[in-house]
């Protein structure tokens, strides 16, 4: 073991794990649900970091629709150098907006990690919402759906209490039905991701591989 | 048809072929079997599960295969099983057999095109046991998914065969390394095309070398890339291959001390940090044509 303890190694990018999420903070979340969704993230963090490789290579961009509009809150960064938003309510539910500025970001990093060579993993972009969108839907939905069917993304929808379900539904990907959020369980869910992209981030096929299963947290099993 | 005999031991991953060659499974052993030397080459071979198996308790998927023919033809295969694949060990396993056994029963081709066809025919072969074996196991080929990189060397030839991710690299003047064969790398980290994949043929690469020239050749399954390669040109990382031949063509231990040093190397913390995939190397150094 001696004699090949000091071959050198080549110096690469660790590959990345996009993760977008796609967060209401519309009025209607005031209160237990922003709390909850809030220290949602920080789990989400310190679950992540307890892997070494995971945390180097899982990617989390935030972009909210609510409060101040739609914001970019988040640019993508690896969880070790995340730093969970303290996100506030106020406002209506621009969601059609939200979705298409998701899009542009994750299109800009794409773009990034092939200008320098960084090999990455197929984004999971996540929306969660309590209630229905205010603005046009219909064509961001529509660019998602068509960029998932190219296999340029994995796309869920979670709703939660007083979400509108029905437009969920039409929102989301025609082979993944949205789930909803049992009560405000943002903790279990952000577990539940958090191993899944710990998963994705050990694979080395860029297939769906086997994930831990959502019944803990939604009332639908994928 | 030619009587083959083995003049050594596959490595633990393979399958041990009979004179018949009839395909056996080794029984699971824990001691790495060593080779005598082939007088063409030495050989230091080893293959190590990825901490991301060992951690869900479950086997890697990674075999590979190192042999002589009675001519002293040396035969060098590896298999990467897909991760996605329900019996991706299988397949892969399956996959080096095949293709041994198809090698070893060949007359060897002589002109570059008979190298090529002959190669693309074992290919074929290999695809129909897995397509049997799917069938008799009623699993859908997909789920013995495997990429397959082999090596063959000859008196006269050196040739190579990939299909899939992972490399096989040959040495070019004293110290640089560069790619026999390419690779085949989807848009998505680790995705990539296996023999069993429908479009497999326009990705399969060929390389026949006249032997003269090259004097080490090594193989490696995908697990190893990113320490073994520079990613973003695509580009062999030489000090990486030089060093272990170099380890390979002084070190004064038995080859078999040398397959077990290389063994915990694969399984090593430093390694660990950077991958946790399966890893199989196989250093093949000629020995000069003037010395034999």
């Amino acid at each position: 073991m001696n004699e090949l303890a000091h071959i050198e190694f080549a110096d690469n990018p660790d590959p990345r794990v996009p993760c977008l999420l796609l967060l209401d903070t519309s009025y209607s979340m005031a209160g237990a649900p922003i709390d909850a969704l809030n220290a949602g993230l920080q789990t989400f963090k310190q679950d992540v970091m307890k892997d070494a490789l995971a945390r180097r290579r899982v990617e989390v961009a935030i972009v909210s629709f609510g409060r101040d509009g739609v914001r970019g809150v988040q640019d993508f960064t690896t969880v070790d150098e995340f730093t969970p938003p303290h996100l506030q309510v106020g406002g209506a539910t621009p969601m059609g907006e939200a979705m298409a500025k998701g899009l542009d970001i994750l299109r800009m990093r794409k773009n990034l990690y092939n200008t320098n060579g960084v090999q990455y993993y197929r984004p999971w972009v996540f929306l969660i919402t309590d209630g229905a969108p205010t603005d046009e839907w219909q064509t961001s939905a529509h660019h998602i759906h068509q960029e998932e069917a190219r296999g340029g993304l994995n796309f869920f929808c979670i709703g939660v209490e007083g979400a509108s379900m029905d437009t969920l539904g039409q929102i989301a990907s025609p082979n993944r039905p949205p789930l909803k959020l049992k009560g405000l369980q943002f903790n279990e869910f952000f577990v539940w991701l958090s191993q899944s992209q710990q998963r994705v981030s050990h694979s080395n096929v860029g297939d769906q591989i086997s994930m831990p299963s959502p019944g803990g947290w939604s009332t639908i099993d994928i | 048809m030619l009587a083959i005999k083995y003049q050594c031991l596959p490595l633990v991953g393979g399958a041990l072929l009979t004179s018949k060659s009839k395909l056996k499974a080794l029984p699971k052993s824990k001691t790495v079997p060593y080779l005598d030397n082939n007088l063409l080459c030495t050989v230091v071979a080893a293959s190590a599960t990825g901490s991301q198996h060992i951690q869900h308790d479950e086997e890697g998927q990674d075999s590979f295969f190192v042999g002589s023919r009675l001519d002293g033809a040396l035969i060098a295969v590896a298999a990467d099983g897909a991760g996605s694949a329900q019996h991706g060990k299988e397949g892969s396993t399956l996959a080096v057999n095949a293709l041994v056994s198809s090698i070893v029963e060949a007359v060897l081709p002589v002109s570059d095109d008979d190298w090529h066809n002959t190669m693309l025919t074992w290919l074929e072969d290999v695809r129909y046991a897995l397509q049997a074996r799917a069938k008799s196991q009623d699993y859908s080929l997909y789920d013995l998914s495997s990429t397959l990189l082999a090596v063959i060397v000859t008196l006269t030839h050196i040739v190579a065969l990939q299909v899939g991710d992972g490399a096989i690299v040959i040495k070019e003047n004293k110290n640089d390394f560069v790619f026999a064969t390419h690779a085949f790398h989807g848009e998505y980290a680790g995705e990539t095309i296996f023999i069993t994949s429908d479009d497999y043929a326009s990705s399969v690469s060929t390389a026949i070398i006249t032997r003269q020239e090259k004097t080490d050749i090594a193989i490696m399954t995908d697990g190893l890339e990113s320490v073994a390669i520079e990613q973003k040109a695509n580009r062999v990382f030489a000090p990486f291959f030089t060093e272990l031949f170099h380890f390979v063509r002084t070190s004064d231990t038995s080859t078999q001390q040398k397959c077990l040093q290389l063994t915990d190397f694969l399984s090593s913390e430093r390694i660990n940090q950077r991958t946790n995939d399966d890893k199989t190397l196989i250093l093949v150094s000629l020995n000069i044509l003037k010395d034999i």
